[in-house]
């Protein structure tokens, strides 16, 4: 019964999100843009003929696509916005006194957030590029099923990692740099721009154990048929255990020493 | 002169204001150094693996995203509190401009400064200087003018551009969707390649309607030497960054001047 509460916070960011979904597109056209610049990266290296025999145009425009798409369906701005504003006015307090539990309920308005997101723009946006590009398909039925576990894990676990990072906005009351960090880190280390295929041995050893990883390399490489299944999903779940029971603890502690900004 | 004698009143209160967030300051320029390194790391992983894009090497790709940067800086620094102005007139606030016995362009350039933006010049100068070494440049005085004419060039198209769009929210009301549409042309591509390895469209949309690569491809082929094999439309197109940035700038004026004379006050 509690669960039709937390529904409620869902329906409202869901109805929040319509009133700006014009800037939403343009935002998707952003990200439209941004894997063009991909492509054109691609291509370039292709005409030059510097791909060799494992690479090729067609797997990592397919990684690219794939790639954004989830991005665009997993974005964190809008809850990135709403905390801070809630920081800078000292509404935080407020928040903290309802009858629901912050955690659960800043979930909710994600999950209520993302469903114009994934439905209305990252869904339409990735069969746009299947039927522009002519990607690859996964290799069979329990991959493709397989597949769509990996996504909402990789959506849990892009969120938990940028609820810690939010958590350092609570101990330094700053947010300018949070985001560009999180931002920062996310460009590399989850293979969103580059895949690991190419990265230097030793960079790769570190990106494969991050938990990173799990947001956009772990679900691509599985639709590519590049990574096990079982070794994705196991190590998406992994992360995501760890990521939940961490931000709990952390939570808890910060609410013994909160500042609250205002009145 | 009035103007700047008001200009420098305002930005010495800025200042004030805002040393109460050292932290902010440290923890922005951090944010933007890294962030930048980080791209800068995509670009070395790229050519670790496929030694040149297109045929340019590492040091020449750094070189044209930090000649971007080192302009952007002046920008990012000085003007960008223009990128505010839709807040204000869809609050209303924009009359506090007006009643004002000071220019309102400057009141609105001069009332915020974002000191972070130190972390651009600090990043892209060191890159500049070290691009400028490994690639063995050797400028005479020709060049290095050209150079040094070049960064006030860049900043004033991107001032000029962000201007523009920033007064359409005179007519329009809601413009960030799209102001942050072009200016990912601006951050997202010009800034991080060279833009012939784009498509043509692109480098047309960059060159004549969002003119954002005088930034950095016309003059850097000119000053990496590379007049050769990476001309772009046609060799003069290399040196009209000045007067692109003039011309816009004028056009950005005009378009701010009507604004402000169709702009009703939301009132409340």
């Amino acid at each position: 019964m509690r669960l039709k509460s937390y529904l409620a916070v869902s329906r409202i960011s869901f109805k929040n999100t319509l009133a700006y979904r014009s800037n939403l597109i343009f935002y998707t056209l952003g990200t439209l843009l941004q894997l063009l610049l991909m492509l054109a990266v691609w291509s370039a290296l292709d005409k030059q003929g510097a791909l060799g025999p494992d690479l090729n145009f067609k797997k990592l425009s397919t990684y690219s696509a794939l790639g954004f798409s989830l991005n665009i369906g997993f974005s964190v701005f809008y809850i990135y916005g709403y905390l801070t504003e809630l920081i800078r006015k000292g509404d935080l307090a407020m928040e903290l006194v309802r009858p629901v539990e912050f955690m659960k309920n800043l979930l909710f308005r994600y999950f209520g957030f993302s469903v114009f997101r994934i439905g209305f723009l990252a869904l339409p946006f990735w069969l746009l590029c299947n039927v522009v590009l002519g990607l690859q398909v996964p290799p069979d039925v329990p991959t493709a099923l397989a597949f769509v576990l990996s996504i909402a894990l990789a959506y849990l676990v892009n969120y938990f990692v940028f609820f810690l990072f939010a958590l350092l906005t609570f101990i330094s009351l700053d947010n300018s740099g949070i985001m560009m960090t999180f931002m920062s880190i996310s460009t590399l280390f989850t293979g969103l721009y580059l895949p690991f295929w190419i990265f230097p041995d030793w960079l790769r050893g570190v990106a494969e154990i991050l938990p990173f990883k799990a947001i956009y390399f772990t679900p691509i490489s599985l639709y590519m048929g590049t990574m096990p299944v079982g070794e994705a999903l196991a190590f998406q779940g992994a992360w995501l255990l760890a990521l939940v029971l961490l931000s709990q603890g952390l939570w808890k502690l910060m609410m013994r020493r909160i500042v609250v900004q205002g009145g | 002169m009035s103007t700047i004698s008001n200009y420098l009143d305002l930005a010495r209160l800025s200042v004030k204001t805002r040393v109460g967030y050292r932290f902010d300051f440290i923890a922005g320029s951090v944010g933007i150094i890294l962030s930048n390194l980080i791209n800068l790391g995509l670009i070395l992983i790229l050519t670790l693996q496929f030694k040149t894009l297109l045929g340019w090497n590492f040091w020449e790709l750094v070189f044209m995203y930090n000649f971007w940067l080192f302009g952007h800086g002046f920008y990012s620094t000085f003007f960008r509190n223009i990128e505010n102005l839709q807040t204000l007139v869809v609050s209303g606030d924009f009359d506090k401009l007006l009643v004002k016995p000071v220019n309102p362009l400057v009141q609105l350039i001069g009332s915020q400064f974002y000191f972070y933006g130190a972390g651009d010049w600090i990043i892209s100068g060191t890159m500049l200087t070290l691009a400028y070494f490994q690639l063995n440049l050797s400028w005479g005085p020709v060049e290095l003018a050209f150079f040094l004419i070049s960064i006030p060039t860049a900043f004033l198209i991107e001032t000029a551009l962000s201007l523009i769009l920033a007064s359409l929210a005179f007519w329009l009301n809601k413009t960030e969707g799209l102001n942050w549409l072009v200016f990912q042309f601006n951050y997202g591509l010009t800034q991080k390649y060279p833009i012939d390895i784009y498509f043509p469209g692109f480098q047309v949309i960059l060159t004549f309607i969002f003119p954002f690569a005088f930034m950095n491809y016309f003059p850097g082929v000119v000053l990496l030497g590379r007049m050769g094999d990476k001309v772009l439309f046609a060799p003069w197109v290399h040196f009209i960054g000045p007067l692109v940035a003039v011309v816009f700038c004028a056009v950005a004026l005009i378009i701010w001047n009507r604004g402000i004379r169709v702009y009703k006050s939301s009132g409340s």
